[in-house]
């Protein structure tokens, strides 16, 4: 039989450990609801950030488009226009000069004047955001890369594969302004012969590549250079392609060239 | 085992990690060493008195206000809402105004010879509030806190239990003791583990800015 002692004690302890129990619980339901809350605030604020370097982005593309248009339109009816004069009064001067030697050195000066005003033409429409818009990003491509090879400084190709599809002119835009960026890097910094573009349209993915046999460089010491020494081109890349809901994967070695890969999954693009 | 060795022992632990890390933490949490302190020379004393049969019931009448306006301060300076800082003050010193009178009144009654449960209890029922507040403030803010990184988080699950835990024993105590004494004094032990258990949780507390914690999503 059990005393009034010892039922007593039972239910103490009963009572006692079901007390602690719950405070114990109240404890880990706390943290449960916290943590669930923190994760809630966190998606939110990724978000947040997210809407905020997209309108950033979005503002910066907006000011570089309309400087580069007016750029584009400055060399367009500017220059262009300068140059036709030019031409112009280097036919009045061929008519003039009547020694053989001097009209064809007036006939060359000519030719060279017509290229730089096919040059500039060309120039201004790939910096023209509504050829971009109303071309698309191919023609684009295509318009940048003759010019470059016009240059006769470096051999260009494009290579397309894949049925092609709308990516929306927002991300064509920046598609074709990270890849001018990579070719003027090409040019610029790498002193390449050659530069293949490779645009695939798969499925599940759009892959944008450029590649050179230029002088390369080591990615470690790049992204180890000082403050001051730091150039914003390569993380441009990346952060643009982040923005667009992709990747950028730069692969380059002293020596061996550089390959710039942009990736965008299908169901990131607007 | 002499668990009351074990408990002052957690004391002078936490009053030495409290010692090592104190530059980690705010001047609030700071303050909580002066308290770890002020326990251990009042523990200290307790038991001396005890063991030599004296009168130590009157270390409850200074202990009790001094710990509630330490822990009023420290929970004030974390309070974002500026009202509630203000309210916990006064709440504070309001305490410590009646537990003056009250041993005023004890010395006149029993000459401080008896334990000053009253005082106890509203003590216990007064820490509630600040720190079901605490953990409110804490969901309800936006900030993105790591909550095993907030050394207050701790220091209010050890007070939480602790104050739960001491509030139903010193009942069930009292209940206790007319059935049978003795089990009542056996069964007060488990006060000492909780207090074990507060200090523990009160030295993660102290340590938690300087141990790694994983989280997991």
């Amino acid at each position: 039989m059990p005393t009034n002692k010892d039922s007593l004690l039972f239910l103490t302890i009963i009572l006692g450990t079901v007390i602690l129990l719950a405070f114990a619980f109240f404890i880990v339901l706390f943290i449960f609801l916290f943590r669930q809350k923190q994760l809630k605030n966190e998606s939110e604020k990724q978000a947040l950030q997210e809407t905020y370097q997209r309108e950033l982005l979005q503002s910066q593309i907006e000011i570089q488009n309309q400087t580069l248009q007016q750029i584009g339109q400055e060399l367009h009816d500017n220059i262009g226009q300068l140059l036709t004069v030019v031409v112009m009064r280097l036919n009045a001067l061929a008519d003039e000069v009547v020694e053989p030697d001097s009209q064809q050195s007036v006939q060359q000066t000519r030719d060279l004047v017509r290229t730089v005003i096919n040059d500039v033409r060309t120039l201004s429409k790939t910096l023209d955001y509504d050829t971009v818009q109303r071309f698309g990003l191919l023609p684009s491509l295509t318009l940048e890369l003759e010019r470059i090879e016009r240059t006769g400084q470096i051999h260009t190709q494009l290579i397309t594969s894949g049925e092609e599809y709308a990516l929306g002119h927002q991300t064509e835009i920046v598609l074709l302004r990270m890849a001018q960026e990579s070719i003027n890097n090409a040019l610029k910094h790498a002193h390449a012969r050659s530069l293949i573009v490779s645009v695939a349209y798969h499925p599940d993915s759009f892959r944008l590549t450029v590649a050179d046999d230029g002088s390369g460089f080591a990615i470690e010491d790049v992204n180890a250079r000082p403050l001051e020494q730091a150039g914003a081109g390569l993380n441009n890349l990346h952060r643009r392609a982040g923005l667009l809901g992709g990747t950028c994967t730069i692969v380059s070695k002293p020596g061996e060239g550089t390959h710039i890969q942009i990736q965008l999954p299908r169901n990131r693009i607007s | 085992m002499n668990w009351l060795s074990v408990y002052l022992g957690t004391v002078v632990i936490t009053l030495i990690i409290g010692i090592v890390v104190r530059k980690c933490h705010a001047e609030a949490i700071q303050w909580l060493i002066y308290l770890l302190a002020y326990i251990l020379v009042s523990e200290s004393v307790g038991y001396y008195l005890r063991t030599h049969q004296l009168n130590n019931e009157f270390l409850f009448y200074i202990y009790q206000p001094i710990e509630y306006i330490f822990l009023c301060y420290l929970y004030a300076a974390h309070f974002d809402n500026g009202g509630a800082r203000f309210w916990t003050k006064v709440v504070g010193w309001v305490f410590v105004l009646f537990c003056t009178g009250f041993s005023i009144w004890a010395w006149y009654d029993s000459q401080l010879k008896e334990e000053p449960t009253l005082i106890i209890i509203i003590e216990w029922i007064l820490v509630f509030p600040l720190i079901l507040y605490y953990f409110y403030e804490l969901y309800q803010s936006n900030k993105i806190v790591k909550l095993g990184k907030q050394p207050l988080f701790w220091i209010s699950v050890g007070n939480f239990l602790f104050y739960a835990g001491t509030f139903f024993l010193m009942g069930l105590k009292e209940e206790l003791a007319k059935v049978n004494s003795q089990l009542a004094e056996d069964l007060f032990l488990i006060n000492t583990f909780l207090n074990i258990l507060l200090y523990t949780f009160w030295s993660i507390g102290f340590l938690c800015l300087r141990i790694k914690i994983r989280y997991f999503s």
